[in-house]
């Protein structure tokens, strides 16, 4: 399977009469990709705004984050608007340098706070993109369901949108993705280490778990996914965006796939991912940690895996299962995980579940240690906060974990939770 | 023109140069200026900080005396408003490393400022790395120099008020917090060069020591369940319409006492669940679906169980801190047994 990348860098968005790519700037008619995204019903208005690195602007309410994208030929998201097919292989083109994030007034979503300056700047890679927000507002009665729904289709709708500019467009890079499973390294050193990658993600209820190829992954068994697939908008998340887990961006643009594409063939051959989610009964988090380290062993006959979470709390009994059962059959193991550290960062009970076999662990960050955000001048992705009673402009103590991309699940920053 | 910062050092009889075991019963005294290695530590200070006083006190008359020993240390301590203790090196030695320790942690507590020792890993000492900065030593004296050029480092950094990095970059045992730094590697550059280690054999450091959990013995059965006191415990975050005790609905510290007692079910217009992490709707519907109480009642009535205790306990059981939930828990059990409950169905989400 061959995936090809092509970016089209961007550092300034503008208005426009004419949706395109000007060198660096994309020009925005704001009115028809307005118009573009109330052509579903279930929403009454969808309110553009840009926001830029630096400026004093505070972004809330926020259910997901995507970068713009195109096939040049076929669905780029396989399955959220269209029927689903095999995605990962053939060429895509992306918007580098930006995103788009989605917002709006769904019940049960978190405060996030994306500050495009101040330390949430120095926190969020986020707040170093050029950024299109997309406010939504549901139709009245449209129930929580349908308005995730909703939303993730005008994400969708968004990226390709603006992605479109890009189709007769030249590259300023290009990055060539591929490789294959079964034939151990691609003919290249087969002496190299094998190593897989076992994928957990979130998956816990209505608007509460990714898609894979558009359908809800709560009845998801283990099963292997290319590492193209995921990368080319298989996985998406399916409603709001709880601001310490990983948005739709971190799957497109995932740290470890990305990671073991770069050793591959040099220090390892990349053996392979698997993907599962956190599934409800204990149960079950054995049979998955089972099966899949099986699949580890005997399928990508891996010399050691990665494993990542893509939740807390429920999700460490998975990590644990998962890191026994490889171990048991002679797969090594590095997991990485946030932790909520106890009171004043004591390092007691960071996670819910240990295991003694568990001696490889990447502690990406500590969620609940908290940072002091200033008053912004401007706000975008609605009006006001969920869970504090206050002007959303106002300075704000908040939680890393209230700050998406502050701490990547997969890996994707330099954030490290550390004693002291 | 005077240092900006002042240092006092605490050093045993020995090392501060008044003898060996001898001396080992002196009562606290002191003297201005740096004595033995707090020569060398003076230097390695350099112009920014002075040390004003030396502290002494013979380690058996502490060991002994610990209490009397520190506070008058402290008091002679004190009278050098001081901007910093710092206190040994001590190495391997077992008596004055653990005064050092103790010493170190009351100036924290008392006087309220930083304080520093060194000491080797084995030294008993380090059962106060909880409060005291520790530097690690070598178990020997020939250790000397560069445990001072560490000491004057950290010590140099707290009096400035500079952040620290991690107990690991600093050279001090961790004190038992985490805390988010930034480092040169991504988390998956860092994942992928400890599994590559892990695979080759190679040594690899984890950046998270697990803690064990207590395994918890299962009670006994219930001999009789017809005459049994039976209480409702439940984590799926059970409350009144409205949260009127606003409750947390992820990382509760406390829990709720419901009464129970005059109900024959939980009717869904009075109460709800406020869970962080699961979707009520379906509890919120039906409560019965979380807390089967009209069932219970029935089994009661049938006499089936002895009696329903009159109370429900409650809380959200998501991301509760380990130490708060067996807090809770042990509290709630206690209070239980008071009142002559038998067993407890605890309802889980």
């Amino acid at each position: 399977m061959k995936l090809t990348l092509n970016s089209f860098p961007v550092d300034e968005i503008k208005d426009s009469r004419k949706t395109a790519l000007d060198g660096h700037r994309l020009l925005v008619n704001r009115q028809e990709m307005r118009d573009l995204l109330l052509e579903d019903e279930r929403l009454i208005s969808a309110e553009i705004d840009f926001a830029h690195p630096g400026e004093s602007c505070r972004i809330i309410n926020i259910l997901d984050i995507f970068d713009p994208r195109i096939k040049a030929e076929g669905e780029t998201f396989s399955g959220i608007l269209g029927p689903a097919k095999l995605a990962g292989s053939g060429t895509t083109n992306v918007l580098r340098g930006m995103s788009i994030v989605t917002c709006g007034p769904l019940d049960g979503a978190e405060d996030a706070f994306l500050d495009m300056t101040g330390p949430c700047a120095e926190l969020s890679p986020f707040a170093g993109l050029e950024t299109v927000v997309v406010r939504l507002t549901p139709a009245p009665g449209l129930d929580r369901g349908g308005f995730a729904r909703a939303a993730v289709e005008a994400g969708v709708k968004a990226s390709g949108y603006l992605g479109e500019t890009t189709r007769s467009g030249t590259p300023e890079g290009s990055e060539r993705f591929e490789q294959n499973s079964l034939s151990g390294s691609n003919g290249r050193d087969d002496s190299l280490p094998r190593i897989a990658y076992i994928y957990p993600i979130y998956s816990q209820g209505d608007a509460r778990d990714m898609l894979l190829y558009g359908r809800n992954t709560r009845d998801l068994i283990p099963t292997l996914i290319h590492p193209n697939e995921v990368m080319d908008g298989a996985v998406v998340w399916a409603g709001f965006c709880r601001p310490a887990k990983n948005v739709t961006y971190n799957h497109l643009n995932h740290g470890v796939i990305r990671t073991l594409y770069e050793a591959h063939g040099r220090s390892i051959s990349f053996a392979g991912v698997i993907v599962t989610n956190h599934p409800k009964l204990f149960s079950d988090k054995v049979l998955y940690a089972e099966m899949m380290a099986r699949f580890a062993a005997d399928i990508l006959a891996a010399d050691g895996v990665i494993v990542t979470k893509d939740s807390g709390g429920q999700a460490d009994p998975d990590l644990m299962q998962i890191c026994e059962k490889c171990e048991e059959r002679g797969v090594k193991t590095t997991l990485l995980t946030m932790e909520a550290a106890g009171d004043g960062g004591s390092s007691a009970g960071a996670l819910v579940d240990a295991s003694s076999r568990a001696d490889a662990i990447v502690a990406v960050g500590n969620t609940v240690e908290e940072v002091r955000l200033p008053r912004m001048e401007r706000i975008l992705g609605g009006d006001r906060l969920k869970d504090f009673e206050q002007d959303p402009r106002y300075p704000v103590e908040v939680c890393f974990n209230k700050v998406p991309g502050a701490i990547s699940l997969f890996g994707d920053n330099r954030l490290a939770a550390l004693e002291i | 023109m005077a240092a900006p910062y002042r240092v006092v050092h605490y050093l045993n009889p020995f090392f501060f140069g008044l003898g060996g075991e001898e001396k080992a019963s002196i009562e606290p005294t002191a003297k201005a200026g740096p004595f033995g290695p707090g020569r060398p530590l003076q230097e390695a200070l350099g112009g920014e900080a002075e040390i004003v006083k030396t502290v002494t006190c013979g380690d058996n008359f502490f060991a002994e005396r610990a209490e009397e020993a520190s506070d008058r240390l402290l008091d002679l301590i004190e009278e050098s408003r001081p901007h910093l203790l710092l206190a040994g090196p001590a190495f391997d030695a077992g008596r004055y490393g653990l005064a050092c320790g103790h010493l170190c942690r009351k100036a924290g507590a008392t006087l309220n400022i930083p304080a520093i020792t060194a000491l080797a890993p084995g030294n008993p000492g380090i059962e106060h790395s909880k409060d005291v900065y520790i530097l690690s030593t070598s178990n020997s004296v020939r250790g000397m120099n560069p445990a001072l050029q560490d000491m004057a480092r950290l010590g140099l950094k707290l009096m400035r008020g500079e952040p620290l990095h991690s107990a690991r970059e600093e050279g001090y045992l961790p004190r038992g917090f985490r805390k988010n730094f930034r480092v040169e590697k991504r988390g998956a550059d860092r994942a992928l060069d400890m599994l590559l280690a892990k695979v080759r054999g190679r040594a690899f450091e984890t950046e998270l020591i697990l803690p064990k959990f207590d395994g918890v013995p299962p009670a006994p059965p219930v001999k009789d369940l017809e005459s049994a006191k039976i209480a409702l415990v439940t984590t799926e975050g059970l409350v009144p319409k409205g949260n009127p005790d606003r409750m947390d609905s992820t990382r509760a510290d406390r829990y709720a006492k419901y009464r129970i007692e005059d109900l024959d079910a939980l009717d869904a217009s009075a109460f709800e669940f406020h869970h962080g992490g699961f979707s009520t709707a379906d509890v919120n519907n039906d409560p019965h679906r979380a807390v089967p109480l009209d069932v219970l009642r029935e089994m009661e009535r049938e006499g089936r169980i002895g009696k329903l205790f009159g109370d429900i306990y409650s809380f959200a059981g998501c991301s509760t801190y380990y130490e708060t939930a067996a807090g809770m828990g042990r509290e709630i059990a206690r209070e239980l047994k008071g009142r002559g409950v038998n067993a407890v169905l605890i309802l889980s989400s």
